[in-house]
Order: C-alpha cells, then sequence, then structure tokens
C-alpha cells in the first residue's frame, strides 16, 4: 500500500534504519524537518539507543559528529544552503579523518 | 496533469495549503507532489507553493511556470506579484477577498478568462468564524474544490484531518465546508464576468 509522506519525513524514516548512534542537530530550512522527525524517533523509543545532541551552530554539528565517529559511533547530521557553508570547516576535518582511519 | 500555483503570505499556510491539497489528491488515488519556493523567510513576505496532480507519476520538479489554475491567498498581492503569470485563457483563478474583481481593480484583465472559473471567497472571515484564526489556506481549498472540481470536498477533509486533531482539525474542516457551499452558491450565480 503506497503512502504519501513529505521528503524530510522519508529522508528521516531511511536515516533512521541506519540505525544512527549519535545524532547532532541545528535546525535551518528546507532541512529542519528532517531532524524534527529523527528527534521524535529518538525521543518515542523507536530508535534506540542513540543520543540526540541540540548543538549551537552547524560547525558544532558537524564537529559533534566527527568526534562521536572517532570514539567508534555511527553518527549523523544535515543541513542546508548557508548552514552547510558554515560546516565548512569542518567538513574538511571530517574528511581527513576518515582518510587517517583507512 | 493539473497543476496549481498558490500565492500568499509568510504565516498565511501558503506551504500547508499545498501539501493539503496534494494530500487529497494522493487519497484519490492519483499521483501528487507539492513544494514551496524557498526564500528569505520571514511573516508577511511573498511565499509561492506549487501542487501538480496527474494520473501517473511525476518526473517534473521545477516550479510551476504555466499553471492550469492560481489561488491567491493574499488580495494585497495583485499588484505586487506577477500572481498570474502563465496561466493560459482557460485557466482557474480563486482569490480570497471579501471584493468583487472590478474592486480590486482586476476586472478588465479578467475578461480574458471564462467567468465560471473564476471565484472571489471571503476565505480569511470563514477562517475566523470556524477556527478563530485569520488563517485562509484551507477554506480556499474547499472552494478550490467546488471551482475546478479537480478534487474532491471528502478528500478535502479527510487530508485536513490527517494533518491536523482534536479542534483544529474540527474547525479546519468545517472552514472547508463551509467555503464549498458558499462557492457552489456564488458560482450557481456568477456576479462577475
Amino acid at each position: 500500500m503506497p503512502s504519501q509522506v513529505e521528503g524530510s519525513y522519508a529522508v528521516a524514516k531511511s536515516v533512521a534504519l541506519c540505525r544512527p548512534e549519535v545524532i547532532s542537530a541545528y535546525p535551518i530550512s528546507p532541512q529542519t524537518h528532517i531532524v524534527e522527525a529523527l528527534s521524535d524517533l529518538v525521543r518515542t523509543g523507536e530508535l534506540e539507543p542513540c543520543e540526540y545532541l541540540n548543538v549551537e551552530s552547524e560547525f558544532a554539528a558537524m564537529s559533534a559528529a566527527i568526534g562521536a565517529s572517532a570514539a567508534g559511533a555511527r553518527a549523523y547530521t544535515a543541513t542546508a544552503s548557508q548552514g552547510l557553508l558554515y560546516m565548512a570547516e569542518a567538513l574538511y576535518n571530517a574528511e581527513v579523518a576518515k582518510k587517517n582511519k583507512q | 496533469m493539473f497543476q496549481v500555483r498558490i500565492h500568499g503570505r509568510g504565516g498565511q499556510g501558503v506551504v500547508t495549503a499545498a501539501e493539503l491539497l496534494s494530500l487529497a489528491a494522493f487519497a484519490e488515488g492519483r499521483h501528487a507532489q507539492a513544494f514551496p519556493t524557498f526564500g528569505s523567510e520571514r511573516t508577511g513576505a511573498p511565499v509561492t507553493a506549487f501542487c501538480r496532480i496527474h494520473d501517473r507519476e511525476i518526473r517534473a520538479r521545477e516550479p510551476i511556470a504555466e499553471p492550469d489554475a492560481v489561488i491567491v491567498q493574499d488580495p494585497t498581492l495583485l499588484h505586487q506579484v506577477d500572481v498570474f503569470g502563465g496561466l493560459g485563457p482557460d485557466g482557474y483563478v480563486l482569490i480570497n477577498t471579501a471584493r468583487s474583481f472590478e474592486e480590486l481593480s482586476i476586472g478588465e484583465f479578467a475578461l480574458g478568462f471564462h467567468s465560471e472559473r473564476q471565484l472571489a471567497v471571503p476565505a480569511t472571515e470563514i477562517a475566523r468564524e470556524h477556527l478563530g484564526r485569520p488563517l485562509p489556506n484551507v477554506p480556499l481549498l474547499g472552494a478550490f474544490a467546488a471551482l475546478t472540481g479537480v478534487i474532491t470536498l471528502p478528500s478535502v477533509v479527510a487530508a485536513i484531518r490527517e494533518r491536523f486533531t482534536g479542534a483544529v482539525g474540527e474547525g479546519n474542516a468545517a472552514a472547508a465546508e463551509a467555503a464549498y457551499a458558499l462557492a457552489l452558491s456564488a458560482l450557481g450565480e456568477p456576479t462577475h464576468a
């Protein structure tokens, strides 16, 4: 039976199926509904175990994901537009950290 | 494919209107998509949202430049934004206003369209009465069902109840039904042409 859901909600459900253990979030349209839906899944226990972090910026969101990943957890965050720009510095950090691991 | 473009202002539920319209169409077994434009978002800023309804899978993802119907949630946009841009001579025009097309200074423009495909509905007043808040989006969907027949009133009401629960859902459903009835009677005796 097909159903119709908002694209952001479909993304959140797909992410939840990947069983992330840490999600760091900072809101920005049009991404906000993704992390909102994920926070609901964590709150209701549907996505467990998972640590949901409200951080203070996109830079912090990616940094928290890097830190969680370095400690061995599967991490997720989402952003868009200006948020991605503010996340840019941490993106390089994440990429290099991944290479160093391999 | 039937393409609808909705114009309004931030805070009037433009994005929600497009989403509800797509839910209503989907409930009738059709393919539907809805999405807004993303500008600098703030209350009162002009907002545009789109809805496509089709019997087959919809592959288009771009904004709607040539709509089959235009819904204007805020008549103050009429002379600010090109709300009728790309609308063909067979297009539908639905405007939230208690005034006539002549009073809005678009009487002459309206002559280029079928008179039975134009409708003015006081959606803000209807929302105030049934919902207690001046949100014109849902009553306009009720009027849209009456004007175009593209979706039915029961589908609109089902979409409303799917999205909103409790008193908000009931108030919105009542507002849609009231606007539908008002639109049907207005279309029965055209007051503008």
